[in-house]
């Protein structure tokens, strides 16, 4: 892929993730698997390291994913592809944006959207969650008490993802996933 | 220290805070920005955070653009949004980089790891889909509605480019809601 089709790639992506980083994930998971370029498994492997490090997920990707597509200068016209966007809309939209935040018909847009956010998010999750059972029982039981801390008891994900790791690692390997 | 590199420094902090996406990250970002330095009122933070719903991009970026142009203009703006995602980049591609790098029993632990992480990743995109959800269940029209879309999103253009799906969703979420 040319420096600019990748460019142009992740600002496509980078101006529709409304919902936040991981809507991007669900898009870019079509468009790449439209490319034809990489296995499923190894965008669920970029997605897992891009979650599994600090900082904004849809940046994350975009350094991994454009590493993966056009080497170094790749990584980094997705970095700006996907910085870009969000920056331009608050710079230049912010003002005009507050004045309507209150407006109903605004109000029903974003209301609406959020559903469209939550059936891609829903996809996401789902394909995450079916390649990480491949591992059966094991990963299944530290899914639901990761799932169960971080949302009954708000512990930092920091420290829910560290314990996560650790106690899958010291349940031992399952089938090779 | 002069304004710019306030801002500098404490982008950085917010960008390494930043963990387990979208949603999940605005407590720790509330933190920096309300409590610690004062920077935004808790009402001018909730605007903060509808804004960032409203244009693309994750919510740490968002906030770095607004907060930095705020305090700074132009100059705070693009200094808050480099800073941001500064770090995580770094982090992340000295990752991929030594893992790339790694051979024998390194490579092997490095993707037991990568393996463990799988469950612990998929549950934290189930609580980041859950934050996205949790507001939708309250009203049974955004049940039906994410229904719909969910159905709609298996078709194509919808298939191909999810983009629309939001846009979609967002305009008959205005006629309807």
């Amino acid at each position: 892929m040319s420096l600019t089709q990748v460019f142009l790639l992740f600002l496509r992506l980078g101006a529709f993730t409304f919902g936040g980083g991981i809507v991007m994930m669900g898009l870019l998971e079509r468009e790449l698997r439209e490319t034809d370029r990489f296995a499923h498994g190894e965008i669920m492997d970029m997605m897992i390291f891009a979650t599994a490090f600090p900082g904004p997920i849809a940046v994350n990707l975009a350094l991994l994913a454009g590493r993966k597509l056009a080497g170094k200068a790749g990584a980094v016209v997705a970095v700006v592809g996907t910085v870009l966007p969000p920056f331009l809309a608050i710079l230049f939209l912010a003002r005009i944006l507050l004045l309507f935040l209150n407006a109903p018909s605004v109000r029903a847009f974003f209301l609406g959207a959020t559903c469209a956010v939550a059936v891609i998010i829903g996809g996401v999750v789902y394909d995450m969650t079916k390649i990480s059972f491949a591992g059966g029982w094991k990963d299944m039981a530290v899914f639901s008490l990761v799932s169960a801390v971080l949302l009954g008891f708000g512990l930092h994900p920091f420290i829910a993802l560290g314990a996560g790791a650790a106690l899958r690692l010291a349940l031992g390997e399952g089938k090779k996933g | 220290m002069s304004v710019l590199s306030v801002l500098f420094f404490t982008f950085i902090r917010i960008g390494l805070g930043a963990f387990g996406g979208g949603l999940a990250t605005i407590p720790f970002i509330h933190h920096e920005l309300v409590v610690s330095h004062a920077w935004l009122t808790e009402r001018e933070f909730a605007e903060v955070v509808s804004l960032a719903q409203m244009t693309p991009g994750p919510v740490a970026v968002n906030a770095a653009t607004y907060v930095g142009y705020r305090l700074a203009g132009f100059a705070g703006s693009l200094t808050a949004t480099i800073a941001v995602v500064a770090a995580p980049l770094a982090l992340v591609s000295a990752a991929a980089w030594l893992l790339s790098r790694a051979s024998g029993r390194t490579k092997a632990w490095a993707e037991r790891v990568q393996r463990a992480l799988r469950p612990v990743v998929a549950a934290m995109l189930f609580g980041a889909f859950w934050m996205v959800v949790r507001p939708l269940t309250k009203d049974w029209r955004l049940w039906l509605f994410t229904l719909v879309f969910s159905g709609i999103s298996r078709f194509s253009p919808f298939r191909k480019y999810p983009q629309l799906l939001l846009v979609a969703a967002g305009t008959a979420g205005t006629i309807l809601l």
